[in-house]
């Protein structure tokens, strides 16, 4: 449905957005993520036809739209700030795509009808943007971009400048309406918890790169880079020195098939276990997260860690520990080179040490 | 003891208040003294003293004003040019704010610059530039005869003289209330349409101008007033006959020594002016609420 190749835009000799390429299938929800000036946003706007792109191909439907003005593209795109127009009623909003598209009256009302009803603010049609709370001043955006039928939907942080559970409401609601409709949707966000749930693939993005573009499980698991491993998720990063197929980790031995040399050694929180002949460390804080618990450590090198563990086996504040991952990767001039394992693993009861 | 702090502390507050109240008043009361000596009282004298007659009170003078051609004449010529010069300023006024608005860089500056240069140029100047550029052997022809242009007859005589010159004195203003007003505007809401199909007409049509009504009322209101009144232009420029209101006003309270028949004339011109005001005082007290 959509695809771009080599796509670049520089602003006065800064690059926003360098060569970027993907495509997007029909039906599929893309998420664009990466930290604020990364270049999510210009790529966006590139897609809508609102930046004009410096270089590459931009097709929609097999279509060459690169040089084509926003309004004579096939796409409609949600804004951060929602850019209703506060003169007009909510109706009014709804049905101007479908008014400049010179359709007749009653179309023109089933149509705006039928797209309130989508969003649930079937009632709400006579009223002016000013008189809406900001969720619904969200799908009244989203409503006026559904009416015209466009065949990528594009949505710049619609939700962003919402309260954390109006925007989880909001990001179930797009979910269950992108599929029923099977919306083509690229979604930009800077939330990595929200790209994982809303999103068939992310593609993340630093300093205008594409680093990595995968299924939200696949970035999670295996990071190809220390940025988006750093990006997506909570991490335990430990320098250390590979030779002859072992790695020192804050005290516990791993193995592993990398070549010899300096790496970088991540896992996951969730992913320490206890074992006899892990890095030995200190509990010094505990932080209750409902089901399970986050424990801050320090280990008896000096290591910063951070455990996820389930509230039944969580040692006390002060308690020391002995722990190795489960689960980890390599990396080398910050690209991915393998995995490792710890030596002897040994993960039957936790070692609870005072 | 921690309440008779609270209330020991909060005690100079209260005392101030009326002195605060009283310095306000004080520091308003120059101002409003000024207004009500030089301005209302006099107005009020003046619209009184109109409709004297002999020893008691009707609308003769006025009956005469408008049972008088030459009068009437006067009045229409007067709004027919206010109007049309201060339209004509607004429309120019907005195309330039939409290029201030959208554009960035040096030209812009210069541009801008240039739009707001006439409310530094005292009426007077303007008026004789505008004799010397446009009139007869004056630079414009001259331009014209260079490129083989002949037979230019000099505009600066009749209406369009004083037409082209309140509009360019009276150009920084709306552009100045315009550029104001459409920054207001959000880039998203300008886009938001873009991408919804929406040409450049359309985008002026339905998102800008709408959002501008305000704004164009106050530029209207500012322009027609300064225009209405004026003296120095339509003395300088222009037909002998009709005049403008300002000019009427002065020679027959100058020249004909008729103070009573100006009177009547100021009045019908401060009627009109002040239903414009009345407009204007309206649009602000409606966006103050707001």
């Amino acid at each position: 449905m959509l695809r771009l190749t080599d796509v670049g835009k520089s602003f006065g000799g800064a690059q926003a957005v360098a060569a970027a390429s993907f495509s997007v299938v029909e039906g599929e929800l893309v998420c664009l993520l990466g930290p604020s000036g990364c270049g999510k946003s210009t790529l966006l706007r590139m897609i809508a036809g609102l930046t004009e792109p410096d270089t590459g191909v931009i097709e929609i439907a097999g279509q060459d739209v690169t040089t084509l003005p926003a309004n004579r593209r096939p796409t409609a795109m949600v804004f951060q700030s929602h850019a209703l127009w506060n003169h007009m009623t909510v109706e009014r909003n709804v049905s101007f795509g479908l008014r400049v598209r010179g359709l007749p009256r009653t179309e023109i009302a089933d149509r705006v009808a039928a797209a309130l009803d989508l969003v649930g603010l079937s009632r709400f049609g006579s009223r002016r943007p000013a008189e809406l709370s900001g969720g619904q001043a969200q799908r009244v955006a989203l409503a006026r971009c559904l009416v015209v039928q466009p065949k990528v939907l594009l949505m710049d942080e619609p939700f962003s400048a919402l309260d954390a559970h109006l925007r989880a409401n909001l990001r179930e609601e797009l979910k269950a309406l992108q599929r029923r409709l099977t919306l083509t949707v690229i979604f930009v966000t800077h939330d990595q918890e929200e790209a994982m749930e809303l999103a068939d693939r992310i593609v993340v993005m630093d300093s205008g790169r594409i680093e990595q573009i995968g299924r939200p499980n696949e970035l999670y698991l295996e990071p190809q880079s220390l940025t988006v491993a750093r990006f997506i998720g909570q991490t335990n990063i430990c320098e250390t020195t590979i030779a002859g197929g072992r790695a020192d980790w804050f005290g516990a031995r791993l193995l592993t098939q990398c070549a010899d040399g300096p790496a970088t050694i991540l896992s996951r929180p969730e992913d320490l276990v206890p074992a006899s002949n892990g890095a030995p460390a200190r509990v010094d804080r505990v932080t209750d997260l409902g089901p399970m618990l986050r424990l801050h450590l320090t280990t008896d090198d000096g290591g910063q860690l951070v455990w996820l563990c389930p509230r039944s086996s969580a040692p006390q504040t002060g308690s020391r520990v002995s722990l190795v991952p489960g689960r980890l990767q390599v990396y080398r001039n910050g690209e991915r080179i393998g995995t490792a394992e710890a030596a002897r693993p040994s993960t039957a009861h936790a070692r609870t040490l005072a | 003891m921690p309440a008779d702090g609270i209330a020991a502390a909060s005690a100079p507050g209260r005392n101030s208040a009326p002195y605060e109240g009283l310095r306000g008043l004080l520091l308003v009361a120059a101002p409003i003294a000024l207004v009500i000596l030089l301005v209302i009282l006099p107005t009020s004298a003046m619209v009184l003293g109109s409709f004297r007659v002999g020893d008691g009170f009707g609308a003769d003078r006025y009956l005469a004003f408008f049972a008088d051609a030459y009068s009437m004449a006067n009045l229409r010529y007067t709004v027919f040019w206010t109007l049309a010069s201060t339209v004509s300023a607004l429309a120019l006024s907005f195309g330039l704010a939409l290029y201030l608005r959208f554009s960035t860089g040096r030209l812009a500056a210069i541009v801008h610059a240039l739009s707001l240069f006439p409310l530094f140029v005292p009426a007077i100047i303007i008026s004789y530039a505008l004799v010397r550029f446009l009139g007869p052997n004056g630079l414009f022809q001259l331009l014209l005869e260079q490129v083989g242009i002949t037979g230019y007859r000099t505009p600066y005589l009749t209406p369009i003289g004083p037409y082209i010159a309140f509009i360019w004195e009276s150009l920084p203003l709306p552009v100045l209330v315009l550029t104001a007003g459409l920054t207001q505007v959000s880039d998203s809401a300008i886009e938001a349409a873009r991408d919804l199909g929406a040409g450049a007409g359309r985008i002026v049509a339905e998102i800008l101008l709408p959002q501008l009504q305000r704004p164009l009322i106050i530029a209207f209101a500012l322009v027609f007033l300064g225009t209405i009144g004026s003296y120095t232009i339509p003395y300088l420029l222009g037909p002998p006959a009709p005049e403008m209101m300002g000019v009427y006003i002065a020679r027959t309270m100058g020249n004909l020594q008729r103070p009573d028949e100006a009177a009547v004339q100021a009045v019908i011109l401060l009627a009109i002016a002040s239903v414009v005001g009345l407009i204007y005082i309206a649009t602000m007290a409606r966006a103050g609420r707001q």
